[in-house]
């Protein structure tokens, strides 16, 4: 589904060019969950960024169900980030304005889903994550375990084909963290492609598949299911 | 756009409504300031134009030396060789002045109309002064005081028209100034030069006038031909005049000038033999009044004393007092844009910051499928929903503040077209400073509002 193909990123710091990542190829098929490891600075958010097309590639190819995505309008990028991908966040992202169910009717207003809609499947989205007695509540008067829950319902909302999370335990408590972990692996027992970015090696192990990310190459690619390691660099 | 994304900047501005309110209230005073100052500038230019249309700022006005000692002076004063004095016959100058189009007397008078009510006015007064009841009239058979009856045989008459109106003010001018105000008889006709000195008063009313006299318009018409009755004698109405759009002109009446004839006082000395008067010369073309006045200075003062002949030229006391309030508008308006300056560089500076505090919102937002578009348009909905909001409280503002400047300057009418004008304006200016925050703030890559602390 998802094809990268020597996707690099170059920034350009004061008149100095930083390689963020550089040349990774991976594939990513529908309904895997992979887990993106590695230090802090080896450019793991780089790539879950340029997968969630939040950014562009310096150079390389990006396909999307075979379809070159590396450079669109940004009109056409939006619209992808809105049906294709489900984001979660670290430290959840929710906005304080709005209660649980307007947060989680929000990207769906984006793809032009009526409000009536809008509202039946925010509630059900909720509902499934085990909020429905907390709708009506702004984040601020809930526990970082159910924001963490909203945003899931939240990246769930427009039905994507993919989910990267960015830590998405990283600011809960072990309970909690294993709540959230569940509730993801729920989902992509049904089918949700799950791209997700941990430092927690035994939340690592749970994913079928694990790439570790050093200085901004693909260091090693991991299918803990099958047992087959591929060691990229050695 | 995005009905909750709406819902997020709308609760975020409910949120500082202190900082929103005086934004709301700088923009309001920048608008207002500006909308007034520019109303005030424009309205001073088009009156300035009109006034300046006018025939009265193409004439050159030869009269006396006045001086306040004058003031004392005995109302009857012996004629003397020193004095000097201008009549009629002395616009025969104008001939001599090839820039001078039109010479002419102008002078104020009035009718005072004999009517029933008049009359029992004087009658309840009694005998003037010594005992004598006013008796004197001009031309006027048979003379004396009317009784009601008298009165009443006089409205019968199919030739005399008696009117309400107790009395007119007009002038009394020679034929070249109708040419010179371009007027022109709707009815009936203009007098000549040669019944100046006729011994009947002949009339030309203004449109007004007319139909103040006769009561309603179709009346009006029919008054050319009649006599109208009044303390001096007869008046006869020889024509009524088109309207001219000049409200004074429309609301009086017109009287051939007759120069006045000598006065002997019963067994004193002899005394004014000679009226003085005003001469008006007007010139074509504006810009040869200089050269006109010139002409005419040097062509009296070989007939007059000079140092007692004042030549003015109302048309440089108008462009004086014009480029005065120019000067005073284009001043308040360069100070109201300054504030409307400083005003909107303030909101552009708060919006700007607010759009620096919601940037990691905006990279959520482009997460979740805001394209930069739907971004700016989110901004700047804040920035047009201010700057309108201040523009039309500015509006409201401008009013009061347009009519106290237009009084303080002595500006008669106002056009509410200008100070609406000057509010879109202003707006307009406000609107880009709004806005600009909006496009900065929206064209920022989602990846890096994302890593936005």
């Amino acid at each position: 589904m998802i094809t990268l193909n020597k996707l690099t990123k170059e920034y350009d710091l004061v008149g100095t060019k930083v390689i963020a990542l550089k040349e990774v190829s991976l594939t990513i098929d529908r309904g895997e969950y992979v887990a993106v490891m590695g230090p802090s600075g080896s450019g793991k958010s780089t790539l879950m960024h340029l997968l969630g097309i939040l950014d562009t590639a310096t150079s390389g190819q990006y396909l999307l169900e075979d379809y070159d995505i590396t450079s669109l309008p940004d009109r056409e990028q939006a619209r992808i980030r809105n049906k294709h991908f489900g984001f979660i966040f670290q430290s959840f992202q929710l906005f304080s304005e709005l209660s649980a169910l307007e947060n989680v009717m929000l990207p769906m207003s984006y793809a032009n889903v009526p409000l009536k809609q809008r509202k039946e499947r925010a509630a059900a989205l909720l509902d499934e994550v085990g909020l429905t007695d907390r709708m009506h509540h702004l984040p601020t008067m809930m526990s970082g375990g159910e924001q963490q829950r909203v945003a899931i319902a939240r990246a769930l909302s427009n039905d994507p084909d993919v989910i990267l999370a960015d830590e998405p335990t990283g600011n809960l408590p072990s309970d909690k963290g294993e709540e959230i972990m569940t509730i993801l692996e729920g989902f992509n027992a049904r089918g949700v492609t799950i791209v997700m970015v941990t430092h927690n090696p035994d939340q690592g192990r749970r994913a079928r598949r694990r790439l570790f990310i050093k200085d901004g190459e693909l260091w090693r690619d991991e299918n803990t299911m099958a047992a087959t390691q591929v060691a990229l660099h050695v | 756009m995005s009905s909750e994304a709406n819902k997020v900047l709308w609760r975020r501005f409910g949120a500082r409504m202190l900082e929103s309110g005086l934004l709301l209230l700088a923009v309001a005073l920048g608008v207002g300031a500006t909308a007034a100052g520019f109303s005030l500038l424009a309205n001073t230019q088009k009156m300035g134009a009109q006034m300046l249309a006018s025939p009265a700022y193409r004439e050159i006005v030869v009269s006396t030396q006045t001086k306040s000692d004058d003031m004392q002076a005995p109302v009857v004063v012996k004629p003397s060789k020193d004095n000097v004095v201008l009549t009629a016959s002395d616009l025969g100058v104008a001939a001599s002045v090839p820039s001078v189009k039109y010479a002419y007397v102008a002078s104020g008078t009035e009718l005072r109309f004999m009517n029933q009510k008049a009359i029992a006015q004087m009658a309840s007064m009694g005998p003037g002064p010594g005992g004598v009841t006013i008796t004197t009239v001009k031309r006027f058979s048979p003379p004396g005081m009317l009784t009601a009856d008298e009165l009443a045989k006089k409205q019968a008459e199919a030739d005399v028209f008696l009117t309400d109106v107790d009395q007119l003010r007009g002038t009394a001018v020679t034929p070249q100034y109708f040419d010179a105000w371009r007027l022109k008889a709707a009815v009936g006709s203009l007098f000549a030069a040669s019944e100046g000195q006729s011994d009947s008063t002949l009339v030309v009313l203004g449109s007004n006038a007319a139909i103040q006299i006769a009561g309603t318009k179709t009346d009006a018409k029919t008054l050319v031909g009649k006599k109208l009755l009044t303390w001096q004698g007869y008046a006869t109405v020889v024509g009524i005049l088109a309207p001219s759009g000049t409200e004074t002109i429309d609301n009086s009446f017109f009287t051939p000038y007759q120069t006045p004839g000598g006065f002997q006082g019963e067994g004193g000395p002899p005394g004014r033999l000679s009226f003085n008067v005003q001469l008006r010369f007007a010139v074509a073309n504006p810009a040869q009044l200089e050269s006109a006045a010139a002409g005419l200075t040097q062509l009296l003062s070989q007939t007059h004393a000079t140092d007692q002949l004042v030549v003015s030229n109302p048309r440089a006391e108008a462009q004086k007092l014009i480029d005065r309030n120019t000067g005073i508008g284009v001043l308040i308006l360069f100070l109201a844009l300054a504030a409307l300056f400083i005003a909107s560089v303030n909101v552009s500076h708060i919006l700007m910051s607010r759009g620096l505090r919601m940037r990691k919102g905006v990279g959520i937002l482009m997460a979740l499928g805001a394209s930069r578009r739907s971004i700016l348009v989110l901004f700047a909905s804040e920035g047009v929903v201010l700057s309108t909001a201040g523009s039309v409280l500015g509006a409201l503002l401008a009013w009061p503040l347009s009519q106290t400047m237009e009084s303080a300057l002595g500006l008669t009418s106002s056009s509410l077209w200008f100070l609406l004008a000057g509010v879109a304006g202003a707006w307009v200016l406000n609107l880009v400073f709004s806005i600009l925050p909006a496009v900065q703030n929206s064209n920022i890559p989602p990846a890096d509002a994302m890593r936005a602390a």
